[in-house]
C-alpha cells in the first residue's frame, strides 16, 4: 500500500562534492500510514537502470540530518514522518548521464505488530534535472 | 422510562489516510470537513500520523489542536499511540523502555485533551501495572487495542483483564475493534491478492483456512504451506498473511466480557453499501452495545485503504454513520 508514493517526482539530480560530481540523489517517502522511528527502516534497496546499488553507497537525509543505512539502524529517537520526503543520496563518482533513468526503490520496514517485514517497491522513470 | 444515552459516534482521521497521503488535505482542512459533514463529535487521531513532534507534542502543538477541535465542535475520543517494541533490531524493548515510551505518549494525550490512549496489547500486564499511577493521576485510560485474533477469551487478554481487576483502576482498559468479529474477509482484500497474481485455487484455500477455528499459529502455518505449494513469492505471501492478521471471525458474544473495561471502540469497516457492511455484522454489534448500555465512543475506522488508493474515505464514513445511526435508533 502506498507504494506508488515512495519515489517523488521531483528532486532527481546529480550532486557535487564541490570538486566533482560525486553521485546522484532523489526524494523518497516510506510506504506506511504513519511516521516510524528510523531504526525500524531495515533496508532501503535502490536500483538504477536495473543495477543494484551497494548498501554502503546510500545515504538518507531527513530534516537536515544525514545517515548511512547502518547509522539509521541504531538511531532510536529520530523519525521518518508520514508523507515526509527524505533525500536519498547515492555515492557514485561521475553521477548519472543526462536524460531518463529507471529508479527502483524498496524500503524494508520492521513494524513490531506485523509478523513479517513490510517491503514496499516503487519503480519510476525520471528525467535527471539538468545541473 | 427514558432511553439511556447510547454510544457517542465519531471518526478517526485514519479513515482518510488516502486523502491525506495524496496531500489533498491538511490536519486543519480534514477537521473542517469532518465537522461540516456531521461525522463528529468524537474525534480520534493516530499520534504518529498527525503530529510531527509525537511522542512529545509541544505546548504549541497542543494549543493549536485543542483550538481546532473547539472551533469545529469536536471532542477528543482516543489518541492512537504505538509501542514499537521492535524498535531495535537486536532485541525487543525492555520493560523500562516500554514504560518510558508509553508515558511520553500519555503526557502528550494529557496535553491534547484525549481521555483514552490506545497502545498495542504487547505492553503486557507487568508494564500496564507500572503505567497505572500516571494514568490514574491524569485520569486518562491506557487501553490495549484488541485486533484479530485477540478476543475476550484469548490468553493474552485474560492476563490483562486479571491485572485490571487486581488493580481496580478504571484507567486501564481495552480498545476493541470490530475486525475481531467478522463474518467474511472483505472482497477488496481478495481482489488485491488476485491483482498481485494469486491463483484462484490459492485464494480458495486461503478462504477455507480463514473460516476454520484452528489456533492462529496453525492457520499461519497452513497458509504459508499453501502459498509455497502454489509458488507464491514473498510479496504475495505477505499479502496472504494479512488475511489472518487483519480479519478475525470470533463470535459477537466475545464482546460482552470486555465491555466493563471499554471506553472507546474502533468501528472498523471496509465496505458499506445499501446500508450494510458486507463483512462485519453491524446489526448484532450495535444491538449488543445498545443492550449493554455502552456509553463510550465509537470511531468510524475505514480501512479500505489497505487495498485501494481510491478516495472513498469520506463517502464510506458517511455511509457508515447513516447505517449506525439507523441501527442505534431501532
Amino acid at each position: 500500500m502506498f507504494d506508488k508514493y515512495i519515489i517523488c517526482e521531483d528532486g532527481f539530480q546529480n550532486v557535487s562534492d564541490g570538486q566533482q560530481i560525486s553521485g546522484f540523489q532523489f526524494k523518497a517517502r516510506l510506504p506506511y500510514y504513519r511516521g516510524l522511528g528510523v531504526s525500524m527502516v531495515e533496508d532501503l534497496a535502490v536500483k538504477v537502470d536495473g543495477q543494484a546499488i551497494p548498501r554502503e553507497a546510500i545515504r538518507v537525509t531527513l530534516h537536515g540530518r544525514t545517515y548511512t543505512l547502518a547509522e539509521l539502524e541504531t538511531e532510536y529517537e529520530d523519525r521518518w514522518e508520514f508523507g515526509e520526503p527524505g533525500t536519498v543520496t547515492v555515492m557514485k563518482p561521475g553521477g548519472l548521464s543526462a536524460g531518463a533513468h529507471t529508479l527502483e526503490v524498496a524500503p524494508s520496514l520492521r513494524i513490531s505488530y506485523l509478523p513479517f517485514i513490510l517491503v514496499g517497491t516503487d519503480a519510476k522513470e525520471l528525467k535527471l534535472a539538468s545541473a | 422510562m427514558t432511553d439511556k444515552p447510547g454510544p457517542i459516534l465519531g471518526t478517526t482521521l485514519y479513515s482518510f489516510t488516502n486523502d491525506w497521503r495524496q496531500r489533498l488535505y491538511t490536519l486543519e482542512s480534514l477537521l473542517e470537513k469532518v465537522a461540516a459533514l456531521g461525522l463528529g463529535p468524537a474525534l480520534e487521531v493516530v499520534g504518529f500520523q498527525t503530529f510531527r513532534d509525537f511522542p512529545d507534542v509541544s505546548d504549541e502543538t497542543a494549543r493549536h489542536f485543542r483550538g481546532l477541535l473547539d472551533r469545529h465542535g469536536l471532542i477528543p475520543s482516543c489518541l492512537g499511540g504505538n509501542l514499537d517494541v521492535g524498535r531495535r533490531r537486536d532485541r525487543l524493548m525492555s520493560p523500562d523502555e516500554m514504560q518510558t515510551y508509553t508515558e511520553r505518549q500519555l503526557i502528550s494525550a494529557q496535553k491534547l485533551g484525549f481521555p483514552v490512549l490506545r497502545i498495542q496489547h504487547s505492553v503486557g500486564p507487568a508494564v500496564m501495572e507500572r503505567l497505572a499511577p500516571l494514568a490514574d493521576r491524569f485520569k486518562i485510560q491506557v487501553a490495549a487495542e484488541l485486533h484479530s485474533p485477540l478476543v475476550a477469551d484469548h490468553p493474552a487478554v485474560i492476563e490483562l483483564r486479571e491485572c485490571y481487576d487486581r488493580l481496580g483502576t478504571p484507567y486501564l482498559g481495552f480498545v476493541p475493534d470490530f475486525s475481531s468479529t467478522m463474518t467474511a474477509v472483505p472482497e477488496g482484500h481478495w481482489s488485491s491478492l488476485r491483482e498481485a497474481g494469486a491463483p484462484e485455487a490459492l485464494l480458495a484455500e486461503a478462504k477455507a483456512i480463514w473460516i476454520t477455528d484452528r489456533p492462529a499459529a496453525e492457520k499461519f502455518g497452513a497458509l504459508a504451506e499453501a502459498a509455497a505449494r502454489h509458488g507464491a513469492g514473498p510479496d504475495l505471501a505477505g499479502g496472504l498473511n494479512r488475511s489472518l492478521t487483519m480479519f478475525g471471525h470470533a463470535a459477537v458474544s466475545q464482546w460482552t466480557p470486555l465491555l466493563p473495561y471499554v471506553r472507546h471502540i474502533h468501528g472498523k469497516f471496509y465496505w458499506v453499501e445499501a446500508g450494510r457492511e458486507t463483512s462485519i455484522p453491524y446489526p448484532e454489534l450495535m444491538a449488543l452495545l445498545k443492550g449493554a448500555g455502552y456509553q463510550g465512543t465509537i470511531s468510524a475506522e475505514w480501512e479500505g485503504h489497505a487495498f485501494s488508493e481510491e478516495l472513498l474515505g469520506f463517502q464510506q464514513v458517511q455511509a457508515w454513520r447513516a447505517m449506525c445511526d439507523r441501527l442505534l435508533a431501532n
